[in-house]
């Protein structure tokens, strides 16, 4: 089947590494997170990934659980509301292709109440809502569930974007080559999302060997907070994913933290096309 | 992933290597002080009506089973070359028990609570810096033991190179749930031992669960006898949503923690905040293997609220002379109701999971006796 995602990142990739950047939807409302998601793709982003909240983000560090915190906090807070703040990116910018982040249980789960096949029916909303892909930090390549996925994603034609971590075994490597899609999130550094002043030197080499064995375009993500750092993975990184830099601005200047994410975006993007 | 690959790895390889059972046998007898003993409890009889009998594991040493898991997974550590050891805690059993297993083999030892928990058991806090470990407390989502279990897991993805994680539940990512089973299922194979050579098998094993290491340990050794097997959750204040954490009872399958299991959830695949008066059946889940026991039917689950689990813990006090953890009183309130009908001759083996010094402080002031 043809992988829509990848094809649009292998196109890109001609003009240098593509910009990812991460949003948590609804923080500190989803108003805003729309706002924001637009500006950063006028200012350049080529991807958005929209992170659903969860009640316990194990893959996540302080800045981004705080986010999550606020997003729940939110009054018009819903499942569906979630999709629908997805929708309203994807019709004010429909050339951008719009990436779920969500831990397992919202997948596999979300639609328990209303739906006999939960999963099918999270697929089907996150299609209507123009997903292009999504990224599941709890979900093993090598789980029945990632089958499954894998199945009812390919209808869907939403991509199974799995993680690899510097410790990602080469026969681990394989498995992914088999269900994954679109491209790899590759975990720059061990432990969760977050700041980090230095990437560790073996990145550059481990985001080698995952390309080769897996096929795939591979983006860096945990630990971007300066463009320099993305600078320094642009000869072999398909793609960068900045996160937490984000929700620090917006906790700090809530939705008015718009003028700082669009400066910021920018600021990547040029490091990784000059 | 990769590291618990390795755990599962070394874990299947050592099982059955005399080398490590011998270590294990030793270090079970001279230092947890096994086996632990079986009580008659004569006056809880005359009082409920029914031969109530107790496994002692408010004996062994730190005062709780959670030693046997967190000697057991301490040993895998040092199989696996790992110089450090984390926990989550929630009553802070678990937390000493793992504090106490660092200092005794001389690692580095990081322990997770939640800030509710750490308000609630002051004294296992205090134990466990006095034991050298460092206490970490967890402020985010409800601060309790699932918040503690989300910071733990968080810890050991930044430092899995040197640290092994021993989760102190029948919880987690497999091979978690089979190591705890197996290291706790000394409670079983010892009691059926001791009720079979004095006054025979048991008619009913009663214990309490919260993700259920206890219980899972105790029921292991009469899975295939004709007794009738009791978890017992926390039924809380009531049951509401955010009530109880009565995971069975109100949980739907779905992925937590590394597990498929029962977990009490809301719209849209949230975890419910849950709420018990004993901080060690804190949590919105269950181990996946009493799922499946509560599914095929050969255990039954059953809940007591905190107001029983409170009476309990203050009768027992009073006529046995033990004082029950919070957590067991769960186990033992059950067993007041179930003699009831039970009949004068009918043996119940209730198991004691842990002393209730812990609980003291906290009782105190809900019972209004400070």
């Amino acid at each position: 089947m043809m992988d829509k995602l990848k094809e649009y990142i292998l196109k890109k990739r001609a003009q240098g590494p593509l910009y990812m950047p991460y949003l948590t939807a609804g923080d500190p409302d989803f108003a805003s997170t729309v706002r924001f998601a637009c500006g950063m793709i006028d200012a350049g982003a080529d991807l958005i990934e929209l992170g659903i909240p969860f009640s316990d983000p194990t893959a996540d560090g302080p800045v981004i659980q705080a986010a999550m915190v606020r997003a729940m906090e939110n009054a018009d807070f819903s499942f569906e509301r979630i999709f629908q703040c997805a929708r309203e990116i994807h019709e004010a910018r429909p050339d951008v292709p719009i990436v779920f982040l969500s831990y397992m249980n919202p997948v596999f789960r979300g639609f328990a109440h209303k739906s006999d096949r939960p999963l099918e029916a999270f697929l089907a909303e996150a299609a209507r809502a123009g997903i292009q892909g999504i990224v599941i930090p709890d979900l093993p390549a090598d789980q029945p569930e990632a089958n499954e996925f894998f199945r009812v994603s390919e209808r869907f034609q939403i991509a199974q974007i799995f993680m690899s971590a510097p410790n990602t075994s080469p026969d681990r490597l394989n498995d992914l080559r088999k269900h994954g899609r679109g491209f790899i999130y590759h975990v720059t550094s061990y432990g969760v999302t977050g700041e980090r002043s230095e990437l560790p030197p073996e990145v550059k080499t481990q985001m080698k060997a995952v390309r080769e064995s897996t096929g795939l375009p591979v983006f860096a993500g945990f630990g971007f907070s300066r463009p320099d750092q993305a600078d320094t993975v642009k000869a072999v990184a398909d793609g960068v994913i900045v996160g937490s830099l984000h929700h620090r601005l917006i906790q700090e200047k809530g939705p008015g933290a718009l003028e700082a994410i669009c400066e910021s975006t920018a600021a990547f993007v040029k490091a990784l096309r000059g | 992933m990769p590291a618990i690959l390795e755990l599962e790895e070394v874990y299947f390889k050592v099982r059955s290597k005399k080398r490590f059972q011998k270590k294990w046998e030793q270090l079970q007898r001279d230092y947890i002080g096994r086996p632990s003993r079986l009580t008659y409890a004569a006056r809880l009889s005359d009082e409920w009506g029914a031969q109530i009998y107790l496994k002692r594991e408010d004996l062994n040493h730190t005062g709780a089973h959670k030693i046997n898991n967190a000697i057991g997974q301490a040993l895998l550590a040092l199989e696996m070359g790992k110089e450090r050891i984390i926990a989550e805690t929630g009553a802070g059993q678990h937390g000493v028990a793992t504090a106490t297993a660092a200092a005794h083999f001389g690692l580095k030892c990081t322990v997770y609570m939640g800030s509710e928990d750490v308000r609630r058991q002051k004294l296992n806090c205090y134990r466990m810096k006095l034991l050298g470990a460092e206490v970490i407390p967890v402020t985010s989502g409800t601060s309790t033991l699932k918040d503690a279990t989300n910071e733990a897991m968080r810890d050991w993805a930044r430092n899995v190179r040197n640290t092994h994680y021993i989760i102190g539940s029948a919880i987690g990512p497999h091979p978690f749930p089979i190591i705890v089973a197996d290291f706790q299922s000394v409670i079983g194979k010892e009691s059926r031992k001791q009720m079979k050579k004095g006054p025979g098998l048991p008619h009913a094993v009663i214990a309490c669960v919260g993700g259920g290491s206890n219980a899972i340990g105790i029921f292991h050794g009469f899975l295939k006898d004709d007794v009738d097997l009791y978890g017992v959750e926390a039924g809380g204040r009531s049951d509401d949503p955010g009530e109880n954490s009565a995971s069975i009872t109100f949980g739907e399958v779905g992925y937590f923690h590394g597990t498929k299991s029962l977990f009490i959830q809301k719209e849209g695949g949230q975890i419910q905040g849950v709420h018990s008066v004993s901080a060690g059946l804190d949590y919105p889940g269950v181990g996946p293997e009493h799922a499946y026991l509560a599914k095929t039917g050969r255990v039954k689950y059953v809940r007591v609220r905190d107001d029983r689990a409170l009476e309990c813990f203050q009768e027992v006090s009073r006529l046995e002379g033990i004082i029950p953890a919070l957590e067991s009183a769960h186990a033992l309130a059950f067993a007041r109701e179930l003699a009831r009908d039970a009949g004068k001759k009918a043996r119940i083996l209730v198991n004691l999971s842990g002393r209730g010094d812990k609980d003291v402080a906290e009782a105190a002031s809900i019972l209004g006796m400070e």
